[in-house]
């Protein structure tokens, strides 16, 4: 079942585009990555996903249901993670919580115990008194987490929720979101760091311009600029190795030496490189260095856009 | 709208005339009664401005003197033409409000609150109606822009199965073409030695059987040299599309060059002969109008054109090196760029950063 269907979104300032119909649909139990530079569309595409900006033209369906028309419902069915912390300094963290799951109608000994479960969830639980002033950008960025999900949304969106902080925070928050789709919820995660989209995304939307110009697995992905792969062995002495046998192995396409290099060029889906290690061994060729040069999402992003994710 | 305010002014009207009717009716009434209608008709029935904003502002006058002169009750048709003449020259409501009450203060106590009450319909009806107009207008805008891009699409659609068709016939014409030369060149020399050396054999046959027998011999080669050559020939295959498609490109990149005198670089890597007849076109016509475009706006002294044909995806880029843009409207040439790729499900992305670039990308099919 599609959680969100978007058709033909578009958003313009002014005479700037910034949204340039973009149509998707994102299936229940996914985790949707948005993965494009700064300044692609990506957040624009998000706000007007959480109602916080107007739509200049196409629609949004949540659960089926059109977005104009049913923001309350709407609204209670998603979290948002804004991309700016957006918590109260002077409330303690659980207070914080509070706050946000009451503004979608959480009330009394529920609102209580989601609170504290989500403070819970985000590695938090044992700060609930704690005022968000003494707290780290990363455990900030948790809170802000937290915030969002204690209502218990379908959809769950992320907006790079893990600028500027520190690895441990990093880990957490990826950590969390895997948990959060294991219970259920679909999220959307937007980042310009690609390893990120490429560890924890089913599925992968590469927004340029305000555009989606590819969608699909990683797999999927990178499969539409190649289906091959680079692996280079450095030995000490290339000199009397024979070429053919290694041309023979499983996946191989080519084969060629480049001083001590041997350069093999061979599918990308065909996991050879065990075979490649033995075949060495066998010939007792004494391997120096290995380096597999597989494509990558931002190999993908660099061939459609001829630019790098981050400048 | 003409035919409410119609409407209403005879109601308005009609409740004058009966408010009159106790008292008895003169016939300066009468007088300015059939003045009234007949200015107002005016209104109606000429399409020019001047003319209607004459007879506005003497139906108005008309009114007042009315008013002054024959009966007070006259000046509740004011509200209405004053407010149909006020609309023709403000966007704004208040205003119109403002003018329709504005004479609340001249006039007589009893009359104070029927105009009032008056002035007030008067003034909503006028502004909805204007709003019911605009709203109208704006649907017929829409509705227009949408029909002519319908009839933009339709139009490429045709035009691609037109090029299909024409491009059917362009093979079938090169192959005849290059089938008649292959005769020509080949199989009409072949038959002619065969049949220049069966000639000398038959002269010979007599004389000089052996010779004779050689000179058959060769022509029996020849011919079936001939046979192999016919078979060759029919057998080889058509004019190849990514010949056709390159060789195309590389007229209208010449073309450019030589006429707009801009150093243009074309470069092709991959298999481009998985780019179909028709992602040709639209390749060719894209490239076409980025080229265009980059002569028109970025005095851009470097074009690069470079096709990359990728494991699913043909990636099409020109690039210059002009003054970019980093913020363009999106005209009819881009938007045109956009359509054609979008029927073969094929993207265009646009960046005016570092000069100008535009990537065309189309799905192998």
């Amino acid at each position: 079942m599609n959680v969100l269907e978007i058709n033909q979104l578009t958003k313009k300032f002014g005479q700037f585009i910034a949204v340039d119909g973009v149509s998707l649909a994102i299936m229940e139990g996914e985790i949707f990555g948005f993965l494009g530079a700064n300044g692609a569309g990506k957040s624009t595409t998000i706000n007007m996903i959480a109602g916080l900006l107007k739509i200049s033209k196409g629609e949004i369906k949540l659960l089926g249901k059109d977005l104009k028309r049913n923001s309350k419902y709407v609204k209670k069915n998603i979290g948002l993670v804004p991309q700016d912390i957006a918590i109260y300094e002077d409330l303690t963290a659980l207070e914080n919580v509070k706050f946000f799951a009451g503004l979608y109608g959480l009330r009394g000994n529920e609102l209580n115990k989601n609170a504290i479960e989500a403070l819970d969830f985000v590695g938090l639980g044992d700060k609930q008194k704690s005022y968000p002033k003494s707290f780290s950008g990363g455990m900030k960025r948790r809170l802000n987490i937290a915030c969002a999900i204690a209502h218990q949304p379908k959809l769950i969106i992320m907006d790079e929720p893990t600028v500027g902080i520190d690895p441990q925070s990093r880990k957490h928050i990826l950590e969390s979101v895997k948990k959060l789709n294991s219970n259920g919820c679909t999220i959307i995660y937007t980042s310009h760091y690609m390893e990120e989209v490429e560890a924890i995304c089913s599925r992968i939307a590469i927004i340029d311009h305000g555009k989606v110009i590819a969608e699909g697995s990683k797999e999927q992905l990178i499969s539409l600029i190649t289906d091959a792969k680079d692996i280079q062995v450095e030995v000490k002495d290339a000199a009397d190795f024979d070429l053919k046998e290694v041309n023979e192995l499983n996946g191989v396409r080519s084969v060629q030496t480049e001083g001590n290099v041997i350069q093999i060029y061979s599918d990308a889906e065909v996991n050879n490189l065990n075979e490649i290690i033995l075949h060495f061994m066998k010939k007792k060729v004494e391997i120096r260095s290995l380096k597999e040069n597989a494509p990558n999402l931002e190999t993908v992003f660099l061939t459609l856009t001829g630019r790098k994710l981050r400048d | 709208m003409e035919k409410w305010l119609i409407v209403f002014k005879a109601v308005i009207l009609g409740f004058i005339i009966i408010w009159l009717f106790d008292s008895q009716l003169r016939s300066e009434s009468l007088l300015f009664f059939l003045l009234y209608i007949s200015c107002n008709l005016t209104i109606y029935l000429f399409q020019k401005r001047p003319v209607i904003h004459i007879m506005s502002m003497m139906t108005i006058m008309l009114i007042i003197i009315g008013h002054l002169f024959i009966e007070q009750i006259f000046i509740l048709l004011l509200p209405l033409n004053l407010c149909e003449w006020i609309i023709k020259w403000t966007e704004r409501y208040f205003p119109l409000l403002l003018s329709a009450i504005a004479p609340l203060i001249f006039i007589e106590r009893e009359l104070q609150l029927l105009y009032g009450f008056i002035s007030v319909i008067s003034m909503v009806q006028i502004a909805l109606i204007d709003q019911y107009l605009k709203k109208e207008a704006a649907w017929v805008e829409k509705e227009d822009e949408m029909r002519e891009t319908n009839d933009r699409l339709t139009k490429s659609l045709l035009e691609n199965a037109e090029f299909n068709k024409q491009l059917e016939y362009t093979i079938k014409l090169e192959e005849r073409n290059r089938i008649s030369q292959e005769i020509h060149d080949q199989i009409g020399h072949n038959m002619a030695g065969a049949l220049i050396q069966m000639e000398a054999a038959k002269r010979l046959v007599d004389k000089d059987q052996t010779k004779a027998k050689e000179l058959l011999q060769n022509a029996i080669h020849i011919s079936s040299d001939g046979i192999d050559s016919i078979r060759f020939t029919l057998k080889n295959l058509k004019p190849k599309t990514e010949q056709i498609g390159v060789q195309r490109l590389k007229l209208m990149i010449d073309d450019f060059v030589v006429k707009q005198g801009v150093t243009t670089h074309f470069l092709y890597k991959g298999s481009i002969d998985l780019i179909s007849p028709i992602q040709w076109k639209i390749i060719i016509e894209n490239v076409k109008e980025s080229l265009t475009n980059a002569l028109k706006y970025s005095g851009a002294t470097k074009i690069h054109v470079d096709i990359a044909v990728l494991n699913k995806l043909i990636k099409v880029v020109v690039k210059d090196n002009g003054s970019g843009s980093k913020k363009f409207t999106k005209g009819l040439g881009i938007s045109g760029m956009e359509e054609r790729a979008a029927t073969v499900n094929g993207k265009v992305i646009i960046d005016g950063q570092d000069g100008f670039s535009v990537t065309l990308l189309l799905p192998i099919i």
